[in-house]
């Protein structure tokens, strides 16, 4: 009887699965795009419910190293034209270069802008990156929760990156699908800062990609929805798309 | 050659797959007040200005053609008064380099004052003798040759005032330290050799940047004269909610005395930015420069700020122990 209670014991232990690997899950059912192209919609909510609406093109190549992505703002029309370059890099610090085309000038900039706003809205610009699973350490324990109900496992991570604007991030993964659909962020003085809703997500060619997030600040009360369109994968992007040549242009 | 250019830009456009526009209709008004002794010389100004620009870019296949057209009333000095095209060229892409034929504008340069290494294009003084960002076309012919690992080489032939110039370029992004920007380049005329090199570094999240240009003057008894330039950047990311502070830092040196010329000849410059990161991208600059041999300091305080997503504000003032300026300005940006 112990031994079979112990073969039990065994196997659960086997077959339960830890955060780091739900993690790792959840980012290789969106990897496999190789490159892609699509049209973002940025909804920003004030605090009285007012909607300013921005728009953007966005270019992203995957890479072993890390992607590299190509953001060209659409509006509002006084930084129509401004692109950013990033070459995202897992163990080091990106190199990223800002397009101004007023002045024709592709500025290298210093990538450790990781909390700060995004255009204004309550995304920063590590949330807009890829959030590669090996940019964090992980709490072993998982718990298996409803949200919405759906099955999920909720876990704590944290960022290894020093320029974080995080302390923590609990995350809630589909236990079926493992999609992502929840993150909750504290901030450095580790109390909740914001909680984003991931939505509307496409499977195409067997790779899944999101189509919403719908971020809230509780602190400060605003909103912002981000919405990808026309959304393309496997588009024949190479790495000669991703240069300062390319911005310029 | 300008009405061939226009001709093709033309031609290429009406067979476009891609056409972007741009523009922007502003109003400004400027107020220059003077100070003894020199208010017994120049009449202060009171001055209007109404500034135009479009800008057409047109994508047919590996071409690309731009139109940019400015034009500028000015009810202090008629003589300021113009419509003309600012940019008007057409740019062939081939697997590695471009052929470009027109007329363009190039920016070279680190640093955020001024650019001393920006000697491609002459700055536009009517449109705003304090802005870098406002430059003149200048016609020529580019040719950029891109290397696999993105280094680049230019080379140009420019004509400006029935002058003939010449440069060769070479750039490259080093992956030393967080990333390092170089660029040298050599430009030659009738008159003038340059030789200059412009440079970013980045360490960590802070920015390090020099400018250096050697002027030799060929028909001058003096024969030459330099200048530098060196810069240090930092951002300091939510100081106050979501309101960023860029810090700016930069010496200017230059023996171009001997040309009777007090610009940036051993000048500090400091530039605070607070970038209050909201959706109207309301920004404070409060900036000063100290001229280190004459003992001046001149200092100005801006304030930038979007309404109605299409209106874009300025407020500048101006001030130094010879003059103050007020600059009030809006735009609407389509």
């Amino acid at each position: 009887m112990k031994s079979l209670i112990a073969i039990f014991l065994s196997a659960v232990i086997l077959m339960a699965v830890t955060n780091k690997e739900v993690a790792k899950k959840s980012d290789e059912i969106t990897d496999g795009f190789v490159s892609s192209k699509s049209n973002m919609t940025m909804i920003l909510i004030n605090a009285s419910n007012q909607k300013t609406i921005r728009k953007l093109k966005s270019y992203i190549l995957e890479g072993k190293d890390g992607d590299k992505s190509l953001l060209e703002f659409l509006t509002p029309a006084d930084v129509k034209g401004t692109k950013m370059l990033t070459y995202e890099h897992i163990d080091k610090d990106d190199d990223q270069w800002l397009y101004l085309p007023a002045l024709k000038r592709a500025k290298r900039i210093a990538s450790s802008n990781k909390s700060g706003s995004f255009m204004g809205s309550e995304f920063s610009y590590e949330d807009t990156a890829n959030s590669s699973w090996e940019k964090f350490k992980y709490k072993d324990t998982l718990e298996d929760v409803v949200l919405d109900g759906v099955k999920c496992y909720k876990g704590e991570r944290y960022p290894i990156d020093k320029n974080s604007g995080y302390t923590k991030q609990i995350t809630w993964v589909d236990k079926d699908s493992y999609l992502i659909k929840r993150i909750d962020y504290f901030d450095r003085k580790n109390e909740l800062l914001k909680t984003a809703i991931f939505s509307d997500w496409k499977k195409i060619d067997g790779i899944y990609l999101m189509g919403k997030i719908h971020m809230t600040n509780l602190q400060n009360k605003k909103q912002t929805i981000l919405k990808w369109s026309d959304r393309q994968i496997k588009v024949g992007l190479t790495t000669k798309d991703f240069t300062k040549r390319k911005l310029k242009r | 050659m300008k009405i061939v250019v226009f001709t093709m830009v033309f031609f290429l456009s009406s067979f476009a797959i891609d056409i972007s526009y741009k523009g922007e209709i502003s109003v400004k008004h400027e107020e220059q007040n003077f100070k003894a002794p020199i208010s017994a010389i120049y009449d202060d100004i009171d001055k209007e200005q109404f500034i135009a620009m479009f800008e057409s870019k047109a994508l047919f296949g590996d071409y690309v053609a731009v139109a940019n057209i400015i034009g500028l009333e000015d009810t202090e000095d008629k003589n300021k008064d113009y419509f003309k095209p600012n940019e008007l060229y057409i740019q062939k892409e081939f697997e590695n380099f471009n052929i470009k034929v027109g007329r363009d504008i190039k920016y070279w340069g680190a640093l955020e004052l001024t650019n001393i290494t920006d000697i491609y294009n002459d700055k536009n003084v009517d449109l705003d003798k304090y802005d870098k960002e406002k430059k003149l076309g200048t016609n020529g012919l580019t040719v950029n040759y891109f290397f696999d690992n993105e280094d680049e080489i230019v080379t140009i032939i420019s004509s400006k005032n029935d002058n003939i110039s010449k440069y060769i370029k070479y750039s490259s992004s080093l992956d030393l330290l967080d990333g390092i920007d170089v660029a040298f380049a050599i430009k030659k005329d009738e008159k003038i050799e340059n030789y200059l090199t412009y440079n970013t570094m980045i360490i960590d999240d802070n920015i390090f940047k020099l400018e250096y240009i050697n002027t030799k003057l060929l028909k001058d008894s003096l024969d030459s004269f330099y200048e530098f330039g060196l810069g240090y950047e930092k951002s300091f990311y939510r100081v106050y909610g979501k309101s960023d502070i860029d810090l700016f830092l930069e010496y200017y040196k230059s023996d171009k005395i001997a040309q009777n010329s007090l610009i940036f000849q051993n000048d500090i410059f400091f530039g605070l930015k607070f970038d209050l990161n909201d959706v109207d991208s309301s920004e404070i600059i409060i900036a000063g420069i100290k001229d280190i041999d004459e003992d001046e300091f001149t200092y100005q305080v801006e304030f930038n700020r979007r309404f109605f997503d299409t209106i874009k504000t300025k407020l500048s003032y101006i001030r130094n122990d010879y003059f103050d300026i007020v600059t009030i300005q809006a735009g609407y940006y389509f």
